[in-house]
């Protein structure tokens, strides 16, 4: 079903909507909260909770592209319950990932402590926009997807160690940008 | 490494905000290198049936090798083409890269690589082998595992040519030829103990693109540049100490 007609579903106030949602992105976004929580069963909730703030947002909202906001939905849900229960969660896929970026921004600066969450974000998007396509997606779909280097491996047509070599230049990359827009203590 | 938890909730907080484009992007990814790789074994299958057909004859052993552009994964021909990855302009302004490229085909145990006028990058992505910078020859290892060729880059760096184009007085049209056109030979020697010697020639058009072709070579004696001696590699713990 073409997400326009999802969209005018959830108008209606239909609960076909749901069906055809988990229909369309369920393992898209049950994938997504895995990697994350690690927990198939917290996955499963995760999505749920997606769906249903989904439900509650549109109408009003009339998101386009669907995709990237049910994704969005899911993956704010699930590294919510990540940093709320992280002592029991460890060892995820998320976890690796910001394992490997920590170690990437170790010495990020920060002003007095306070949140610099949006100036980062937005430093790591133009950073984003000077890598070729293959390069964003990689760091995209391991960083914010958490999806494992093997799956990486299966997206690219590539070995999992390229993919892990190329993965680690980029970081490096990342670090060198970030020094040079002064964002590195 | 000790986790540093509100480093790592800022982090997942700004990973948070990455925009929708991006997200989309990555979510609707196809790597272009399947279709590639399927170009590849379709044409190194091409070329083992016209080796195999002329099998009787003698066949120079570098047929089966081609080169691609990095990024576009056009591939560099005999009667070349412009390669749309970067281009100059008359103030030595560069956008992309003049051209970045790999090879592909047989088993390969090493290259030797020699640039005429400018230099040139060996980069690895796998991170496996020695890697060269800015050097103008150099001998550069590639090893059996044939998908592991894209990713083993050259980059050929015009820094004569941006140099002198800083100059404001210096269009593209008026520089001399050696900083207009250039030659990287490879020596090629394949796992199987055949040799082949190939070259990849660039030439900076009037209006700032560069014309790559990819083909068969001899070397003759007014090739100086061929017999310079090998950089060294760059030491790996400069490469890979940090980060």
């Amino acid at each position: 079903m073409e997400d326009a007609e999802i969209i005018r579903l959830l108008f209606d106030r239909s609960e076909r909507a749901l069906a055809e949602l988990s229909h369309k992105y369920g393992s898209l976004c049950g994938a997504l909260a895995r990697n994350i929580l690690g927990s198939d069963q917290d996955a499963e909730e995760c999505v749920n909770d997606a769906w249903l703030a989904a439900w509650n947002a549109i109408p009003p909202e009339k998101p386009n592209p669907l995709q990237a906001y049910l994704c969005r939905l899911t993956r704010n849900i699930a590294v919510t319950r990540y940093h709320a229960g992280k002592a029991a969660k460890r060892n995820s896929r998320y976890d690796v990932a910001l394992d490997e970026l920590e170690g990437c921004l170790a010495g990020w600066r920060t002003v007095e402590g306070e949140l610099e969450a949006k100036e980062l974000a937005q430093a790591i998007g133009r950073f984003l926009d000077g890598l070729n396509k293959e390069q964003r997606t990689l760091f995209v779909r391991r960083y914010w997807y958490a999806d494992s280097v093997a799956e990486l491996g299966r997206v690219t047509g590539a070995g999992s160690a390229a993919v892990s070599a190329r993965l680690f230049r980029i970081r490096r990359k990342l670090k060198t940008y970030l020094e040079q827009e002064g964002m590195m203590g | 490494m000790k986790r540093n938890e509100t480093t790592r909730r800022q982090i997942s907080q700004a990973l948070n905000l990455l925009e929708e484009r991006h997200i989309q992007e990555a979510a609707g990814y196809r790597s272009s290198n399947k279709k590639a790789g399927r170009h590849r074994r379709g044409l190194a299958v091409a070329c083992f049936c016209v080796v195999a057909a002329l099998a009787l004859f003698f066949k120079p052993a570098g047929a089966a090798v081609a080169a691609y552009a990095q990024g576009t994964d056009q591939p560099l021909t005999g009667s070349g083409a412009v390669v749309h990855t970067g281009t100059i302009d008359n103030q030595g302004v560069q956008t992309g890269k003049p051209l970045m490229f790999y090879l592909s085909g047989p088993p390969i145990e090493q290259v030797r690589f020699s640039c005429k006028n400018q230099q040139i990058c060996f980069v690895d992505w796998t991170e496996t082998r020695q890697e060269f910078g800015n050097a103008q020859n150099f001998t550069a290892p590639y090893g059996p595992d044939t998908d592991e060729y894209y990713y083993l880059l050259i980059d050929w760096v015009p820094n004569r040519t941006v140099q002198a184009l800083h100059d404001p007085e210096i269009r593209i049209a008026d520089l001399p030829p050696e900083l207009r056109q250039d030659v990287i030979v490879l020596e090629i020697q394949f796992a199987d103990g055949k040799q082949a010697v190939k070259a990849v020639t660039i030439q900076l058009t009037d209006d700032g693109e560069f014309f790559a072709a990819f083909d068969d070579y001899t070397i003759t004696e007014a090739d100086d540049f061929v017999r310079r001696p090998d950089a060294a590699p760059i030491p790996r713990e400069i490469l890979y100490g940090v980060g």
